[in-house]
């Protein structure tokens, strides 16, 4: 992760320089539960890509996270980086036979970071549906069979899942991040039902240090 | 934003789909019939050259023709005619929003009339169609064959251990198990399981409400399991050997079967009566039932034969199976089919 202050315009490359900053901070204030806020710190938006898979049907799903806290949370020698994310994203998959699915989430990620970089996540999302049945269609309600191309659904969509991942910013100073999730996604009312489908998904986060910057609420928490 | 937008585009193109109408051996096309708030799945496999087609109805209501399609089937039917593997409204494949209020009988005939006129759009005018409905796709069938104007679109009507009248179909069932049930107990075959059966039938001789009915029912699928000579059709078996290589909906199918199970016209499904209207069903018919059926018992057979007009009917009875002689009897039954559909396609 990289985090941008805007008052000094100095970048901290990766996770770990921060905590390793807040670290004699948080030495310093000592006590229970101490909170400080550096509100006027920017965080770029980080970007990911994911290969998205229900058993064997394939799929893609590319999504955006924008910062909304981040609190750094120290205990003794241990830090913990938590944060929380508003990521849209737009995913795909195939199932021969049934449909095409296009759907567009909006979830909140709530994301906790060992200072060792591995993560896990968890993230429950809202959003719209348009299926693209697996076939040509014809569309008999008028009478007559009529030809339709592109047919399908629209439905409100659910999605709670998450994940594990490394921070490759940590270790290897590199602004990317491995994850691997599960989703469940629901969609209502698929014929009048609810409709269930796993998703796992392997992907790659992307951290740019600089652009589409957001000012989060940033806080270390010191026990 | 530009790569959501050109990501969307691409989506939205690769959704199109091209009207593929394959005609040869060994075809394997997939359309959608949309209908009344349902886009329904229609499998044509098999040889489309012999211009004659087997339209499977399955039975639930909710189930799918995922399971007709077994390798057998495939060897045995499609190298001679085509099967049509069609996923009625809330079952299988099928898809809708909230349609609930179209999961109706007569909106499923609808759908059946739709999908032969569909079939005929795109095989020819000329295509040979016999219906084959099983379990509740005999009811299907049988509210199909007996509305006017439709046996003329078609050659043939297949009925499988199937029901044309639900409160008839509960009269066999208690009958059955009962007189089926103190046989096997003389004989000292599970006794411990047909006495609870024989019990329960005896204190419940009818009228039928929809909680006996449904008990009785669940007898009857464990009374098939107590034949040796029956075997035992499992579900998970053939998710294991098709469900990737068909790419089966495994969670939808599952979804839509237990909501149209337990859907409200089910109920209107005890009051469906068209006996009266079977003795003008004139096309050739072929009534296949398992000996071991108590789930849509024989006894069927013997009313549908005395009541539909048909010179051509016909009734043959597996030894060996329950209610699926399809698996449990697949060479009897691909056999009994193929000469039927050869006779008078």
């Amino acid at each position: 992760m990289s985090i941008v202050h805007s008052g000094q315009k100095r970048e901290f490359c990766c996770m770990i320089f921060s905590i390793r900053f807040s670290w004699p901070v948080s030495l310093f204030l000592g006590g229970l539960f101490m909170y400080s806020s550096l509100a006027a710190q920017q965080v770029p938006m980080q970007y990911s890509l994911g290969y998205t898979s229900s058993l064997v049907y394939p799929g893609l799903r590319v999504a955006a996270y924008a910062p909304v806290r981040i609190v750094t949370r120290t205990n003794g020698s241990k830090t913990l980086l938590k944060s929380r994310w508003i990521s849209p994203s737009l995913a795909w998959y195939r199932h021969p036979g049934l449909h095409d699915n296009l759907y567009l989430t909006a979830a909140w990620v709530m994301r906790r970071t060992a200072r060792s970089g591995v993560f896990t996540e968890f993230s429950p999302g809202l959003g719209i549906s348009r299926t693209f049945v697996s076939g040509v269609t014809y569309d008999v309600s008028g009478g007559t069979p009529v030809l339709r191309r592109s047919a399908g659904y629209g439905y409100p969509l659910a999605m709670v899942g998450g994940g594990i991942g490394y921070d490759g910013s940590q270790r290897w100073q590199k602004p990317v991040a491995l994850f691997l999730n599960a989703h469940l996604l629901t969609m209502y009312p698929y014929n009048s039902t609810v409709f269930l489908r796993p998703v796992l998904e392997a992907g790659l986060r992307w951290m740019p240090a600089r652009g589409g910057a957001f000012s989060p609420k940033i806080m270390t928490k010191n026990k | 934003m530009k790569p959501f937008i050109f990501s969307l585009l691409l989506l939205v193109l690769l959704g199109c789909h091209r009207e593929m109408i394959s005609v040869g051996e060994g075809v394997s096309d997939t359309f959608f019939l949309r209908n009344n708030g349902a886009s329904m799945r229609g499998l044509v496999e098999g040889n489309t050259a012999s211009k004659t087609f087997l339209l499977c109805v399955h039975g639930g209501p909710g189930s799918s023709s995922f399971f007709f399609n077994s390798e057998f089937i495939s060897t045995h039917l499609e190298d001679t005619f085509a099967v049509v593997y069609w996923d009625q409204r809330n079952a299988g494949a099928s898809q809708g929003g909230a349609n609930v209020d179209h999961l109706t009988l007569p909106q499923m005939t609808e759908d059946l009339e739709q999908l032969v006129a569909v079939l005929k759009l795109r095989y020819g005018q000329d295509i040979s169609i016999f219906v084959m409905g099983h379990s509740f796709g005999g009811l299907l069938s049988t509210s199909f064959f007996t509305k006017e104007g439709n046996q003329e679109q078609v050659k043939g009507w297949i009925f499988v251990d199937g029901s044309h009248h639900y409160l008839l179909n509960d009269t066999l069932t208690r009958n059955m198990l009962l007189s089926e049930g103190r046989a096997q107990i003389a004989l000292g075959n599970h006794i411990a399981e047909w006495q609870q059966i024989v019990d329960y039938c005896e204190a419940h001789p009818g009228p039928f409400d929809m909680e006996v009915s449904s008990q009785l029912n669940s007898f009857a699928h464990d009374a098939e399991t107590y034949y040796p000579e029956v075997e035992y059709n499992s579900i998970l078996q053939a998710i294991r050997e098709n469900a990737l290589k068909y790419n089966w909906p495994i969670l939808p199918t599952y979804q839509n079967s237990m909501f149209s199970g337990n859907a409200p016209f089910n109920r209107d499904l005890r009051e469906a009566d068209f006996r009266a209207g079977l003795a003008r069903v004139t096309v050739p018919t072929l009534l296949m039932f398992g000996r071991h059926d108590f789930i849509c018992p024989p006894g069927h057979g013997d009313d549908l034969m005395a009541r539909i007009g048909s010179s051509h009917k016909f009734m043959v009875i597996s030894p060996i199976s329950g209610h699926t002689p399809m698996f449990q009897d697949e060479a009897w039954f691909c056999a009994e089919v193929r000469k039927f559909m050869r006779e008078f396609r």
